[in-house]
């Protein structure tokens, strides 16, 4: 059942597992098996290390004073920035920092929606899509007198592309989907759907949230991707919460105007009006999240320093955890995933009693409807338990996960 | 297998036996007061339907899509209400809310009956929104006649 050549050695993952404090915790008096990465991933020491260091020696604010722990946190600060645009193939000056995946997308919409949706226009969003990638273009196709457009998904989970191909023409401005949905598992064919976007002159946003962490570095690369923005959140991949990501081709950003305003994003005011820096600044208003930023910076330097086959060894471990979910008793899977994340409801026991079940076992499983509550509408349960893996993930937890949803049973036979 | 202590007393017997035989789950047309909620983590909902005759409950129904915790809960709450005087109710709400935001080891308000068998949720935190939707839909239904 299990390709275990593919998974890491015993010892190279006993290290990566060391590096993370919080997976050595127990819970309800059992080690703790975490499997809910999807919502937060877990902090590598080193990152911790990171953002105690800006609280303890680069205390200061970035970009305004001259002062020794100003300049410490400037320094640290401004270097995660071409870091940031190394993993994704992309330049510095176009690497927007803010609080979230969702504010990434909220910028998008208020500044760029804003501009280029007119009456009559549409933007097109899947199926599978996060209240964040949904929610934002629904108030801006209400307030500009556009049409959403929703493209249909397969029942295995993918996006169907005769669907897409059918809603798209002229009339959209935009094409914004998940690069990995959070719920199904499903990779997106970014390249493909943004030639077909772009042949209608449609801009493409791609949601990278849950896809940064586990996708390898080539299939992050934005010039590959074809994409236009793509947005993603720090706390996703191995980084404090609070702080994201958003990419956006130079070209656009350069012609978009600023969302929030303030400090920091303006090259001159008078009492009367203001210029504004050219982008990356002027789309960071006020001062930012300093160790968030920093942290991020750490988390990505700790991921792209383990060795490749971290991806291969989630992946085999990805096909051990969605055989034994489908194993268990009176369990079904929602669609077909292909990384990352199982969704699966078990016949006679609600998500949520199932999740409280599995974490008086030390299992960490999320219940719900993982902010798509649309999908699940679709697939015709309104929730759902999901377990969802990175790197430092093992077999035990996936054996651990197995044990305690057989005993789910005995509370609700 | 044995259980372990908290899920134990989250799942108590009374619970599983009221989400597996409910009480009172059943439309009620002659309903005099009703209330629907949704709980926003998971898109469950519950709507509690009483029938009031002068000062008095004379019949409680709930129809629900949720958990074992959140059905449980709207049995027991139609079977605690009938015959109780609109006072009566009211201040069992009232205690219930209290019984439910307090810590585990805080003693057991009697007056609640077999409602106390949810005192698991005091322990599991993100559980009380499951148990308090059937008797924030009652506080509401209470607080306004339905047409
Ligand atoms: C696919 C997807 N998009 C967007 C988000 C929003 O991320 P954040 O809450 O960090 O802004 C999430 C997080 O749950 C997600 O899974």
């Amino acid at each position: 059942m299990i390709p275990e050549p593919l998974l890491a050695q015993e010892h190279e993952l006993a290290r990566w597992r060391r590096d993370v404090p919080a997976l050595a915790l127990r819970v309800h008096d059992h080690p703790l098996t975490y499997l809910d990465n999807a919502a937060t991933t877990l902090k590598p020491q080193a990152v911790i290390d990171a953002v105690t260091q800006v609280a303890l020696a680069q205390a200061g604010n970035v970009h305004r004073g001259v002062h020794a722990l100003a300049e410490a946190a400037t320094e640290a600060f401004d270097a995660v920035r071409p870091q940031v645009a190394r993993f994704l193939g992309a330049s510095a000056d176009e690497v927007i920092f803010t609080s979230g995946a969702t504010a990434s997308i909220n910028l998008v919409a208020h500044s760029l929606g804003r501009q280029v949706v007119g009456p009559g226009d549409a933007i097109v969003v899947t199926e599978l899509e996060h209240h964040a990638n949904l929610v934002p273009w629904q108030l801006l196709c209400a307030e500009r007198g556009a049409e959403l457009r929703v493209v249909a998904i397969l029942e295995d989970g993918r996006i169907s592309l005769e669907d897409l191909a059918r809603k798209l023409d002229r009339r959209v401005k935009l094409v914004a989907l998940c690069h990995l949905s959070n719920v199904l598992g499903t990779v997106a064919p970014v390249a493909e759907i943004a030639a077909m976007a772009h042949a209608v002159g449609a801009l493409v946003l791609v949601d990278g949230a849950q896809a940064v962490a586990h996708l390898a570095p080539a299939e992050l690369a934005v010039s590959r991707l074809g994409c236009d923005f793509y947005v993603f959140s720090a706390h996703k991949v191995f980084g404090p919460t609070g702080t994201g990501v958003l990419w956006g081709r130079r070209e656009l950003l350069a012609q978009m105007p600023p969302w929030q305003t303030g400090g920091e994003m303006i090259a001159s005011v008078d009492y009367q009006r203001a210029q504004f820096r050219p982008p990356p600044e002027r789309f960071e208003a006020g001062t930012p999240n300093i160790s968030g930023v920093i942290g991020l910076g750490a988390a990505l330097h700790y991921l792209t320093n383990l060795p490749a086959h971290r991806a291969a060894h989630e992946a085999a471990l990805h096909r051990a955890l969605c055989a034994a979910v489908a194993g268990a008793p009176g369990v079904t899977i929602l669609g077909r995933p292909q990384a990352a994340v199982v969704s699966f409801v078990v016949a006679r026991a609600h998500p949520h009693d199932v999740a409280t079940l599995l974490d008086q076992r030390g299992v960490a499983v999320r219940a719900g409807h993982h902010c798509a509550q649309p999908l699940h509408g679709r697939l015709g349960v309104s929730a759902s338990c999901r377990a969802s893996l990175a790197y430092y993930n093992s077999l035990e937890d996936v054996r651990a996960l197995a044990a305690a949803l057989s005993a789910v049973r005995e509370v609700f036979p | 297998m044995t259980e372990p202590p908290a899920a134990k007393s989250l799942y108590h017997p009374i619970i599983l036996e009221h989400d597996r035989n409910p009480r009172g789950e059943r439309p009620l047309p002659s309903a005099t007061h009703q209330a629907a909620l949704d709980n926003p983590l998971c898109g469950d909902q519950v709507t509690m339907r009483l029938r009031v005759d002068g000062d008095r409950i004379v019949e409680a129904a709930f129809e629900a899509r949720g958990c074992a915790v959140s059905r449980a809960a709207a049995s027991l709450w139609t079977e605690r209400l009938t015959g109780c005087s609109l006072a009566e109710a009211t201040d069992l709400l009232e205690r219930y809310a209290r019984f439910c935001a307090e810590p585990p080891e805080a003693p057991m308000d009697e007056a609640l009956g077999e409602l106390i068998a949810l005192a698991g949720v005091r322990a599991a935190r993100s559980r009380r929104l499951c148990a308090t939707l059937p008797s924030r839909a009652l506080e509401q239904a209470l607080g306004k006649r339905s047409s």
